[in-house]
């Protein structure tokens, strides 16, 4: 054979396939621009769980501020009435106190932030309880001071200068940072997402390969099973298989807990329950869609001309399913994936708001947006917005990677 | 010319449909030898491909064998098991298809393909070794070298079905059937792949099964032509006597029916009638109903496919 000269320029057919992912711009344009996008949200998503200690302001389950702080405030103001003596800088107060409520004598009390009961909801009867003699101080948002202190006249001051730290998402109604929920929230979110959309296409791809390259009764009864619970209501079926699993999955990890001798709270032991419990249900959800997908794809690609002329040259079963069907699969799978971890996030936030998914203080995107929706209608519409632009932002660079490199991972797509 | 390779005792072929069996071979007989071109015509549906797709034992469910024997240099290929069947196809029996848009996988550089194709029967062959034989086979298809390592749909038609005979021949197969291997190409692409396929024909002394329905490919190629009609065998010659004198009138008719520059509208003559229905074929001879020769035995007896001359053979009653 006569040996022609190499060509080494290099081309897409030559540089690899990380030299497309890096240096594919020129040849994938927009689809490179995607996915890199796509790749560098994941990233930044994926550190940010890492990071979450040091990346979070606050502790994500104590309250530290006012509740309902909107974003970019938080700075407080101590006010107590003209003649008080005793408390004259915020640290008297030892301890954080804002609000009011009734104490079991009767009287009044500051009210210790995370308490269960709350005497006053509107922000004048806290200052009129304060008139009133029925608290000794107030911590308040700085802006309310102007606000509400003229009203009041003599009676009430403010001591000292604003101080505390501002909160660049605001709080939620209880107080607690926003931004460290959602640091720390990526943490259950991708880890109840992306697990459940594994387990799912861990089961459901070999399944439906199997299922459309074997057939006749064992693809018939497998078809079956699947598209019955495909016909399920999604979120019911999750929360039917989330009830019936988490107090037998608490059970089971227990004792596992208990056989390998490590001694778990009973918090994390909730913790695990939930998200083992949503991973599970979600993921049993979720794989009808891959069984589904994958099944039809092989039924198509198994009558295609090149596989039968693989069989006509010899190849094995195996060599036809894993080197002539699955990778013309694969480019599927990968968009289902990422579709489907974007739907299981918010399966996931179903499940947490009816309290079968992670135990409420821990911080979940899902749970957050459910809880802060009822306090949209009120104008505290931080808390809704900023998981839920994470579970957008999430979604979207799982879809932006997973489109984008099923394009590039297809050859024939190339803009040759 | 004179051993055998193949013999195809009364095969018969089946497909149930929901309307009714389908007989799509029905009784075929026919010896194939060692180093011959056997041109295997008829009209679309006459059950050509199903006979090609038998030998290899890849009928399309629900196509099934119901009767008769194929032997491959004497060995019965249906008592065969699938695996000892599977290590047959490609090495010696290998198949080239109709259309080489949709032959290869579209996610397989070419070389894969070839390399893929050795390995798969030669395990011990290495990566590289498989590498190194495969340019040498791309080399001899014509194709350059820098373009092995192209993606099917970079390479044209005409390449891709060089790529496709290139693997049916990875492994020096004995016997290659091919089904229609110039139907998709353009007039001038499918000279230069008659022209190839002559050339390794004679280089390898290969035996080939040109199954088509295209007369011009057949007389341009075949040493010896088949002609089915219905799923049957109707005639069987070699390629001079039978263009000369066609026996049967299916032929008669196939071969007057085929344009020619020297024919005027006139000549040119268009068959009575159109292909029976399998599930329902007609009685006796199943083509008396278009015969310009039919008998009253026609339409009664079932013609045996019989010796007619010199080295050739038809079912016709015309020539008992």
């Amino acid at each position: 054979m006569a040996t022609q000269p190499v060509d080494t320029t290099p081309s897409l057919d030559n540089i690899g396939l990380m030299g497309r992912f890096f240096r594919g711009a020129k040849w994938y344009g927009t689809e490179w621009a995607i996915t890199v996008s796509g790749a560098i949200i994941l990233v930044l998503i994926i550190l940010m769980t890492i990071l979450a200690p040091h990346l979070a302001p606050h502790d994500p389950v104590k309250p530290v501020g006012s509740p309902f702080t909107p974003p970019g405030k938080g700075r407080q103001i101590l006010i107590v009435r003209a003649d008080e003596k005793t408390i004259q800088k915020p640290t008297d107060l030892a301890g954080r106190l804002v609000g009011v409520r009734a104490n079991t004598s009767g009287q009044f009390s500051a009210l210790e932030l995370g308490a269960e009961v709350t005497k006053f909801y509107e922000i004048e009867q806290v200052f009129q309880a304060l008139a009133d003699g029925q608290v000794d101080a107030l911590l308040v948002e700085q802006a309310l001071g102007p606000e509400f202190l003229p009203t009041y006249g003599e009676r009430l001051k403010q001591i000292g200068e604003p101080f505390g730290m501002t909160f660049a998402l605001g709080t939620d109604n209880l107080g607690r940072d926003i931004l460290s929920r959602i640091i720390f929230g990526a943490r259950a979110v991708l880890l109840v997402a992306v697990m459940s959309a594994s387990f799912s296409a861990l089961v459901g791809v070999p399944l439906g390969l199997m299922s459309g390259f074997v057939g006749r009764t064992f693809d018939r009864v497998l078809s079956l099973i699947m598209d019955s619970v495909y016909s399920f209501p999604g979120l019911i079926l999750a929360i039917a298989m989330a009830a019936v699993l988490q107090l037998s999955m608490r059970e089971a990890l227990k004792n596992a807990a208990a056989a390998i001798g490590a001694g778990l709270s009973s918090d994390q032991i909730a913790v695990l329950t939930g998200t083992l419990t949503t991973t599970v249900a979600i993921a049993v959800v979720y794989m009808p869609t891959f069984f589904r997908m994958v099944r039809g794809q092989v039924l198509a690609i198994k009558e295609q001309l090149y596989v039968e002329a693989a069989r006509s040259l010899g190849a094995r079963a195996t060599t036809i399913l894993f080197r002539y069907i699955f990778p013309n699969v694969i480019a599927s799978i990968v968009v289902i994936f990422s579709v489907n971890i974007a739907d299981a996030i918010i399966t996931e936030a179903g499940l947490s708001f009816i309290g079968l998914g992670l135990p409420p203080p821990t911080p979940d995107w899902g749970y957050d947006i459910s809880k802060g929706q009822q306090f949209l209608a009120s104008g505290q519409w931080w808390m809704v917005t900023f998981p839920g632009l994470m579970i957008v932002l999430v979604a979207m660079g799982f879809s932006m990677f997973g489109e984008g490199l099923s394009e590039i991972l297809n050859p024939r797509l190339t803009e040759s | 010319m004179n051993e055998p390779i193949l013999q195809i005792h009364d095969l018969s072929i089946d497909y149930p449909t929901r309307v009714g069996l389908v007989r799509a071979v029905d009784g075929v007989d026919l010896t194939v030898y060692r180093g011959e071109v056997l041109g295997l015509v008829g009209e679309s549906g006459c059950g050509k491909s199903t006979l090609g797709a038998a030998i290899l034992r890849l009928l399309r469910p629900p196509g099934k064998i119901i009767a008769g024997e194929i032997l491959f240099n004497e060995r019965n290929l249906l008592a065969l098991s699938e695996d000892g069947m599977r290590r047959l196809r490609g090495a010696r029996i290998s198949m080239v298809f109709q259309d080489p848009m949709t032959c290869l996988n579209p996610l397989q550089r070419i070389s894969d393909h070839v390399v893929e194709t050795i390995r798969t029967h030669h395990g011990e062959v290495s990566k590289q070794e498989a590498r190194q034989q495969a340019a040498a086979l791309i080399d001899r298809l014509g194709i350059r070298a820098e373009r092995m390592d192209d993606y099917p749909h970079q390479l044209s038609g005409g390449m891709r079905q060089r790529v496709m005979i290139g693997l049916a021949l990875a492994l020096r197969a004995d016997l290659i059937i091919a089904d229609e291997p110039t139907t998709s190409l353009d007039v001038i692409v499918e000279a230069q792949f008659l022209d190839l396929l002559r050339d390794l024909q004679r280089q390898f002394n290969l035996t080939i099964i040109l199954i088509t329905h295209n007369i011009g490919v057949v007389a341009e190629l075949a040493d010896r032509v088949a002609v089915m009609y219905a799923g049957k065998l109707v005639e069987l010659a070699e390629i001079e006597p039978l263009f000369d004198e066609p026996l049967h009138p299916y032929t008669q008719g196939l071969l007057k029916s085929v344009p020619n520059i020297n024919l005027t509208e006139d000549h040119l003559r268009i068959m009575d009638g159109s292909p029976p229905d399998l599930i329902h074929p007609p009685s006796g001879c199943r083509f008396h109903p278009r015969c310009p020769h039919v008998m009253e035995r026609c339409r009664v007896e079932m013609p045996p496919f019989r010796e007619a001359g010199l080295a050739r053979w038809a079912a016709c009653w015309l020539y008992e």
